[in-house]
């Protein structure tokens, strides 16, 4: 990196720095609306001089720069000592009994088939649209390889999105209807 | 009072996302944990690596002939390699390491091979943070998954906490500990998130690329495996066995200045050694970008073929080129390092503290479980405690399956320890006294095996930094606490300390 370089990559973190600073002035004192759009403004401006100065890698160096800033900054409090995760009430051993103790195979019979709907299943769909995707990406001549890494990262995305959403439904049987509707979906696309 | 920019969240997805975020949580945190301890540790693998083993000077450059010495030394040494590498010094990593299929050793600045390669416990540290000491197919698409459920943890979170922006520098000292450790886990996960984000997909594309590649085989390739990693990775030219005499590596290695003068050569590779069909790679670091390194092909003779597209062929090929180095923070010498460390500590301070949020809201609504908040406790730092063991124990001459017993037994007992107590302060401070004894154990031993290695400034730094650390936990498990003391929990309270 040449000296112009280093200066802008020093800029970019303090840029950032300030952005953070700003930030908290904002947060501080809300209902001021110019610091908080200038935080948030010199943060992406901080990026945007790193990718100038040494490009992805600037970026990745200047985010990098900013959390650990932002981490920084709680660990003072961190360091100079937290109230201790103590419980402030005491303890009812006699808690009363839920469903899961009334009836605890049936429970855990949910809980396996939850675990199964929102793990293995999930990722099965999100494995078959990522192949459905990366029939529609592929170019016809030249090399696959930016759909197939688009296919890579989308069945990661796509599996964590999907268990998600599964477990945000509460009702066991529509999590598993929908689960059932998205694989068999999937599957016709990514095979068809 | 100030108003949202965010737009209003309805009652029931928070409740319902809070709910998705506590049950992934409480079903991947123990595991989640051991796997963001070791990355964190591993960040530093290499300097780890060095201090485990110094017995060999710095070098700081290698020379064309002494590459050319240690490519003819290894053929010696193993003949009947596929692949020759040479690892040539870097500058944050001033070693010369040179092998083959059965193992490397370290050289000297002639190239000839001076041993001393063996680095039990980072091997140990390796195979359980990519593969949590399984089988390695196996183990690699587990800790995948969880790279993948990390994600899921920060959809979840963010979906959880609609407040997330608007609290953004919120962090209470004193008061309800819930409420303390729930700032904490916010504030750090918040900020931090971009970092989390790209280790859990890097780490889960690295572990899922195999199963991705299966699939697109089924679908698009007719059940070709191999389509997907030759379009992205390069495939090798075809074989020819007919014996030749060894490739010219040192002449590769000098064209390589006028072939790519920015590109700071870190890795040969000579392909089918002593064939016809041999060829060199060189892996050239380039400092301005993310990938791991642009391949450069040559032939025998040393004359340049091409390059493989890492640097400036198409988007996927790059982006894969990304993965490693934006995982593991090499992208930025020894300063990205700490940070990337720094960064992997407030994660596990993440995980923890998320499972104490769940026990000290239960032990809120009278249903308190001190013996699994106990045992938690023992997790978190027993992990942490049986990592320096091991550490010490690898340097009295353990390795291989013994480190990863000794690890996975110690850790379980601590947490059975914690179970039986039903104590969670004193499980924590009990494991960080043997996380603090056991760093000064290792520390003492390697001054003992290694005296004469301490003039060698990374053995100095990594001894005082692992010094300083356990002299650290030893005060705190003495009862030192820095700072004011501070309020919070009733005299009466139940013991949930992490």
């Amino acid at each position: 990196m040449s000296t112009l370089d280093w200066s802008m990559m020093t800029g970019a973190g303090l840029l950032g720095v300030a952005g953070l600073c700003l930030l908290f002035l904002s947060w501080k004192k809300p209902g001021r609306p110019p610091h908080l759009a200038g935080g948030w403004a010199l943060l992406f401006g901080g990026l945007i001089l790193a990718f100038i100065a040494n490009a992805d890698r600037g970026v990745a160096q200047a985010a990098v720069i900013i959390m650990a800033s932002a981490t920084a900054w709680f660990s003072i409090p961190v360091i100079q000592g937290l109230a201790p995760p103590v419980a402030t009430q005491r303890i009812r051993t006699n808690s009363p009994a839920g469903d899961t103790l009334r009836r605890p195979v049936k429970a855990a019979l949910s809980g396996l088939w939850t675990f199964v709907i929102c793990g293995p299943v999930a990722g099965g769909i999100a494995v078959l649209a990522s192949a459905a995707l990366f029939k529609l990406l592929r170019p016809a001549e030249g090399s696959p390889a930016t759909a197939g890494i688009i296919a890579v990262i989308a069945s990661v995305l796509l599996w964590a999105v999907l268990s998600v959403l599964l477990l945000i439904e509460p009702r066991a049987g529509r999590r598993s209807a929908y689960a059932g509707i998205a694989m068999a979906l999937t599957a016709t696309m990514a095979f068809i | 009072m100030a108003t949202s920019i965010w737009p209003k969240s309805s009652k029931i997805r928070v409740d319902r996302s809070l709910s998705a975020h506590s049950v992934m949580g409480l079903v991947i945190s123990a595991l989640l944990f051991i796997v963001c301890l070791s990355g964190t540790v591993a960040v530093f693998e290499d300097e780890i690596g060095w201090w485990e083993n110094p017995v060999t000077e710095p070098i700081h450059t290698v020379s064309p002939e002494a590459a050319q010495t240690a490519a003819r030394n290894v053929i010696a040494a193993q003949p009947e390699t596929t692949h020759l590498y040479l690892y040539l010094p870097k500058d944050n990593w001033p070693r010369y390491l040179a092998g083959g299929d059965d193992g490397i050793q370290t050289a000297n600045e002639t190239g000839a091979l001076t041993g001393g390669y063996e680095t039990a416990w980072n091997d140990f540290l390796i195979h359980l943070h990519y593969y949590l000491n399984l089988p390695t197919s196996f183990g690699m698409i587990i800790v995948a998954i969880f790279g993948v459920m990390l994600v899921a943890m920060v959809i979840s979170g963010f979906l959880a906490h609609p407040r997330i922006f608007r609290d953004a520098f919120r962090l209470r000292r004193n008061g309800q500990p819930r409420l303390v450790q729930a700032d904490l886990h916010n504030r750090l996960s918040v900020w931090t998130s971009p970092f989390i984000l790209i280790v859990a997909i890097t780490g889960a594309m690295i572990g899922l690329f195999s199963i991705v590649a299966l699939a697109l085989a089924q679908t698009s390739y007719d059940g070709d495996t191999s389509k997907l990693s030759e379009a992205v990775f390069g495939a090798e030219p075809a074989p020819d066995d007919t014996p030749a005499s060894l490739a010219d590596v040192g002449t590769a290695l000098a064209n390589m200045s006028e072939v790519a003068p920015d590109a700071d050569p870190f890795l040969v590779v000579l392909h089918d050694p002593g064939t016809s069909g041999q060829h060199i790679t060189i892996y050239g670091e380039h400092t301005d970008r993310l990938i791991y390194g642009e391949t450069y092909e040559f032939d025998a003779e040393g004359a340049y073929t091409g390059h493989g597209g890492a640097s400036d062929g198409v988007a996927g090929q790059q982006i894969a080129s990304s993965m490693y180095r934006l995982h593991f923070g090499d992208f930025g010498g020894h300063a990205m390092k700490i940070a990337y460390f720094a960064l992997g500590v407030a994660l596990c301070i993440i995980v923890a503290s998320g499972l104490n949020i769940y026990f000290l809201k239960r032990a809120e609504n009278g249903r308190a479980m001190p013996h699994l908040a106990s045992a938690w406790s023992g997790l978190v730092w027993g992990t942490s405690a049986w990592l320096a063991v091991t550490l010490m124990a690898s340097l009295l001459g353990l390795s291989g399956a013994g480190l990863t017993a000794l690890f996975w037994l110690g850790s379980l007992g601590l947490c059975l320890v914690g179970l039986r107590l039903g104590d969670a302060r004193r499980t924590g401070q009990l494991s960080r006294r043997l996380l603090g004894a056991a760093l000064s154990a290792a520390v003492l031993v390697h001054i003992v095996r290694f005296w004469t290695s301490y003039d060698n400034l990374y053995v100095l730094l990594v001894s005082a930094v692992f010094a300083l650390m356990a002299a650290g936990f030893l005060a705190e498990a003495a009862g030192w606490r820095p700072g004011a003391q501070v309020k919070g929990g009733s005299r009466h309270a139940h013991n949930t300390k992490l």
